[in-house]
Order: structure tokens, then sequence, then C-alpha cells
């Protein structure tokens, strides 16, 4: 089997591994003027990748004594709250 | 000197500490040290307000939240002269600095991006968003004959849901987001006024208060919607125990002296006057301006629209 360094080397990489939080770091010491589009939706996209990491792992964690049920992720990211959803009086 | 003017955060001094009062309102002073908690809430606000306004212009929400995370980025740094030189924001708080700034402004959007909350268009066209008021109440003052006070403020925003109408506030906290959390804000003499003031700008009872706390902490930030209901005889009581404080006031302003209320010193993690008020009233007024600064608190201030 042959490694084929060249295709390795040029595969595209996916916007969320671009957005290491090193590259972030770079986008925070860079001069806020010179900061460009792509700039600030690369930091959406991590600031996006890092909170559904959040909120994955925030599901999973069961309280003490609690059955477990996972809130799947689409779900806990479903914001239509309505009043009903709340409890109010 | 006698405010006329009065917003939620003359109104809350006043409540909280005459002399805090006095030093920030009538003496224009504040402490040297920042506030970081004051810098981040400012800076959430207004990145919100200005997706709020880029929304109601008609930008879709990605565009849009790139608007506000632009705005956290510029604003949170402070130019060095007139060069290219710069240096950011510093704060030596883990949960409220420009990282978490920016992280809590962009999973609030994400969060709330399929929101059932519309912003209200007013009359004008324009969306009532960061939303500057002010009107005169029936609330005589003492020493001038005829004149009365006057209530002020900016409300974050006016939304609409199922027909009814809601004044909606954002705030922030590092403290774990539970029942105790929406507990505290009734009675809260902000949320109070916004209350009052919504239904004498929309000029009819608004439903409810909605409030947005971010629990914010170093390597997250969690969001809680609640409400905060205020019954017609509620609002009369607030307004009326008003009147009682603003009559307070006068008369404290036409004695020229402001009594410290000592019970508060403590609260909200010490109050950041508690240093000079330790000192002797003797030789306080000489440590005024080592350990203030001085900073003019107007609350006509317009904001956004009227």
């Amino acid at each position: 089997m042959t490694i084929d360094i060249g295709k390795i080397l040029n595969a595209p990489t996916s916007p969320l591994d671009e957005a290491r939080p090193e590259s972030l770091e770079d986008l925070f010491n860079k001069d806020p003027l010179e900061l460009t589009k792509q700039d600030l939706e690369r930091t959406v996209v991590y600031l996006r990748h890092a909170r559904e990491t959040f909120l994955r792992e925030d599901a999973a964690k069961v309280p003490r004594g609690a059955k477990k049920t996972l809130t799947p992720v689409k779900q806990a990211l479903d914001t239509a709250i309505t009043v009903n959803d709340l409890e109010i009086d | 000197m006698l405010q006329v003017a009065w917003d939620s955060t003359s109104i809350g001094y006043l409540k909280e500490c005459p002399r805090k009062y006095q030093y920030m309102m009538v003496l224009g002073r504040q402490p040297r040290e920042e506030s970081v908690h004051l810098t981040f809430g400012l800076h959430y606000h207004k990145a919100l307000e200005i997706y709020d306004h880029s929304r109601s212009r008609g930008m879709d929400h990605a565009d849009a939240q790139l608007e506000a995370v632009r705005y956290c980025y510029t604003a949170t740094v402070v130019r060095l002269g007139t060069g290219k030189a710069w240096r950011p924001w510093v704060s030596d708080d883990s949960n409220k600095n420009r990282f978490t700034l920016l992280r809590s402004v962009v999973w609030y959007l994400e969060q709330f991006e399929a929101d059932a909350l519309k912003t209200v268009q007013l009359a004008n066209g324009k969306p009532a968003v960061e939303l500057s008021f002010r009107y005169q109440t029936d609330i005589p003052i003492p020493t001038r004959s005829g004149e009365t006070f006057i209530i002020c403020g900016h409300l974050d925003r006016l939304v609409e849901m199922d027909n009814n109408i809601y004044f909606l506030d954002r705030k922030t906290t590092k403290h774990t987001i539970n029942s105790d959390t929406f507990a505290k804000f009734a009675p809260d003499n902000q949320m109070s006024l916004y209350d009052f003031s919504s239904t004498v700008v929309w000029q009819t009872p608004v439903k409810d208060g909605i409030l947005d706390v971010a629990q914010v902490g170093a390597t997250f930030t969690r969001f809680q919607r609640g409400f905060l209901r205020r019954t017609p005889a509620m609002r009369e009581e607030w307004y009326n125990d008003l009147g009682y404080w603003l009559i307070q006031a006068a008369y404290f302003a036409e004695k020229g002296y402001w009594p410290m209320n000592d019970k508060s010193c403590g609260n909200y993690g010490g109050c950041l006057f508690r240093p000079l008020c330790a000192k002797g009233p003797e030789v306080r007024e000489k440590w005024l301006n080592a350990l203030t600064v001085n900073k003019v608190w107007d609350p006509l201030q317009v904001r956004g629209d009227i």
C-alpha cells in the first residue's frame, strides 16, 4: 500500500478544523479593524462548535440518583420557547 | 441640587443608600476601580442591540450575527493615540472577559435564532430596541410649585408574542440559574420601573416582562428565560412608593445632606464606595478625589428612539 503524501497535504479541511483554539487566539491578537468577514465567520463556526460540544456534554450529565435520560442534541438546540413551556402563574 | 428626571439607576442608588446616590448622581463621582461586571454587561447589551437593529433592517440572522461579533472584537480594545496602536480590554475575571463576551453573544444568538418573540415595530417604522423613554409623573416636586418629577430610561426591547406585548431585558450572572434567580426580580426596582414605563410608552398594559439570564462561566454560557409579572395593583404600589422616595430625596436635597445607609455596604459583593465611607467624615472630602473619578451620569441621555 502506498501513501499519497500530496493527496493528504492537499486534502480540503473542514471549517471546524480551521477553527482551532489557536486560530481564534490569532484573531484576538489581530487589530479588530483588520478583521475580515472570513475572520468573523470563522469565529462563529468555532464558537458554534464549542456550544454543540458543551450542550452534548451537559445533556449527558446525570444528577446523582436520577434516571439517565439523555436529551438529544437536536432537542437541546431547539429554542422555540413559549409561555406554556415555562412554569408561571 | 435636586434631580428632576429619574431613571432606574438613580432611583436604585437612592433606595440603596442616599450617600451612594449623592456620590454618584449629585457629585458625579465614581470609584476608580472599574466594575468588570458593568463593562461586560454594557458590551453584552450593545452587541445584542446591534443584532436586533440589523435584523429589524432586514438583515438575515447570519449577517446580523457577524455584526454583533464585529462589535465584540472592536469595542473591547483601547486605541492608543491616533496611530494604529491598540491594546485589548484587560479583565482579570476568568468569567467575564473578551473571549467570554464573544462566546456569550454568539451562543445567545444561536440559542434564540428561532425565537418566538418578535421585536415590536414602532409607528415611525423603527424597531422598539434600546428604546429611550421619558414621561411626566404626577408626583409633585415639593420645592417647585406646579412641577412634577420625570421618569426616564431605556428599554432593551419591546417584543410581541401571541398578540401580547412584553418588555425584554437581559442580565448576566456568574451564578447558577435557578428559580431563585427569577424570584429575586419580584419585587425589583428596575424591573418594576420597566414594567410601569412599558405600559406608559405602549399606552396599554404589557402582559409581562421577559428576562433572559445568561450564566457566564469560564468555559460555558448557559441561558434561561423567565417571565416577570406585575399586576395592576403591584404597579400602583410601586408608583406610590416611588412618590415617597422622591419626596424624601427632595428633603435630603433641601437639607444638603444625604444620610449613609450602613446596612447596604456589604451588598452585591461590597459597595465600591466603602473605602471612602470607611474614612472619617472630617477627612472624607480629601479622599474623594483620590479614591474616585469624575463621571457624570446623565439619565436623560438618549440611546435609541423616544
